[in-house]
């Protein structure tokens, strides 16, 4: 039940990144004014603990075609490819979450900031995460992120990507005011401009789940390249 | 896989299935950024058409109608924003969407790699942004231009394309939806597109903390 939830946080995210520019409310992208926003010298951020499964999926899967039976398909087919992918790939070994904090804190603290970390557990309510990192300890504003990862592949027949999606959002805590908030996206690109792309090495594709899993070290570097370079663009645009 | 797990898988890609079927739908103006014929209209900057800063998210097309000036390369196709007077600090947002001109090339795709220069009012240059630093959003070049009160001289912003930028490739995985007879099938595709530069396209611009003067 607990590798459901991760998975499903993680299949979230990485919706969400989706959902958010998708639906009729607009995502309203903020780009971070450093000028301004001098004031801001301590953050909160929530460190989230490591998805127990790194996801491999196909967006668009035939299945969901063919009602809730196709549906029921398509979701076994992604448990079963997920499987194999971390049988591969042991999740231990590719600790994507545990990556990006180790690049984005020092990067963060480098530039001025001073960050207080608060735990957080893949399966907490947002808004109770959200509560934690308001809560008053100092801080000028807070930075809530949320992120997933894994593999995706447009369609049935189509390339496995590297993929991962990070939603940050930095509000200034006195004026309750949103100063900053994106969606960034590496590896698997779906065009979408209100998402900041950032893109994989060009080898880093795999026509096939047999192919995704066929050289583990590979896998793994490709994907563990995405929160190094996604912890670089965030802290890169929250420059003063 | 007991039931309550697979209702919750069976949940997951029903949220992406909903995702992919949504569309951005946004309000959008169009402004004519075109006059009559195209040519090299000036010696300075002083003398380019000037169209003032849209307050709403406005397309901005830069076709052969387009005036053009010679910025080094060849006469081009450009925009010459005017800014409002400074009050209080905000922001605009500059976005290229890359367009497939060929009517049956749907891969060749061509850009306007941003370079975007702020100008007071005298047409002395206070910055420049050049594509080389801006992020991609999607597949298109865009940057936030904030103006705080330490940027208040500045009046107009030109925006054009770097002729010299080079070609890029990208991957877009999108949703590819077929009729079949029966009724829809969703499947996914990725369409590898190559990217080359030039000065005639579509860019969207979105002042960002301004209120209209009446």
């Amino acid at each position: 039940m607990k590798i459901v939830s991760n998975r499903l946080l993680s299949l979230f995210v990485l919706a969400s990144a989706v959902l958010m520019t998708g639906c009729a409310t607009k995502f309203e992208r903020q780009a971070f004014n450093g000028e301004a926003a001098a004031h801001i010298k301590t953050i909160t951020l929530p460190q989230w603990n490591d998805a127990e499964e790194n996801a491999a999926v196909v967006i668009n899967h035939p299945g969901n075609s063919f009602g809730l039976i196709g549906m029921a398909v398509a979701a076994a087919d992604t448990a079963s490819k997920t499987k194999k992918l971390n049988e591969v790939v042991p999740p231990a070994t590719a600790k994507v979450t545990t990556a990006f904090y180790n690049e984005a804190l020092p990067l963060l603290k480098s530039m001025g900031y001073e960050v207080i970390v608060v735990p957080a557990k893949r399966g907490d309510k947002f808004d109770d995460v959200k509560a934690a990192l308001n809560k008053p300890q100092g801080q000028d504003a807070s930075l809530f992120l949320t992120m997933g990862a894994g593999y995706n592949a447009a369609g049935a027949s189509t390339d496995y990507f590297p993929a991962m999606a990070v939603i940050a959002t930095l509000t200034d805590i006195k004026s309750n005011k949103v100063v900053y908030n994106e969606i960034y996206q590496y590896g698997y690109n779906t065009g979408d401009k209100e998402v900041i792309f950032v893109a994989a090495a060009p080898d880093c594709k795999f026509k096939d789940i047999d192919a995704l899993t066929a050289n583990p070290d590979k896998t793994r570097t490709c994907l563990m390249a995405g929160p190094a370079l996604l912890a670089k663009q965030i802290t890169s645009d929250l420059k003063k | 896989m007991n039931k309550k797990q697979f209702a919750l898988i069976l949940l997951s890609t029903s949220t992406f299935a909903i995702a992919q079927t949504s569309e951005v739908k946004t309000e959008t103006a169009t402004v004519a950024a075109t006059v009559a014929v195209a040519e090299t209209c000036c010696k300075q900057y002083a003398e380019l058409n000037k169209t003032a800063l849209p307050l709403t998210l406005t397309k901005i097309f830069l076709d052969e109608k387009t005036p053009v000036y010679d910025f080094g390369n060849k006469a081009q196709a450009y925009i010459l924003l005017e800014l409002p007077k400074f009050t209080e600090p905000y922001s605009f947002i500059v976005h290229n969407f890359p367009l497939a001109p060929g009517m049956f090339n749907r891969t060749s795709f061509t850009q306007i790699a941003l370079r975007i220069e702020m100008f007071d009012e005298n047409f002395v240059s206070k910055r420049m942004y050049r594509h080389t630093g801006m992020k991609k959003h999607g597949i298109g070049f865009d940057k936030t231009v904030f103006i705080n009160p330490q940027n208040q001289s500045e009046r107009y912003a030109l925006i054009y394309g770097d002729l010299t930028a080079a070609p890029e490739e990208a991957t877009i995985s999108q949703r590819d939806t077929m009729f079949v007879g029966t009724g829809f099938f969703v499947g996914g595709e990725d369409k590898k597109i190559s990217l080359s530069s030039s000065d005639k396209g579509l860019i969207t611009v979105e002042a960002k903390g301004l209120k209209e003067v009446k």
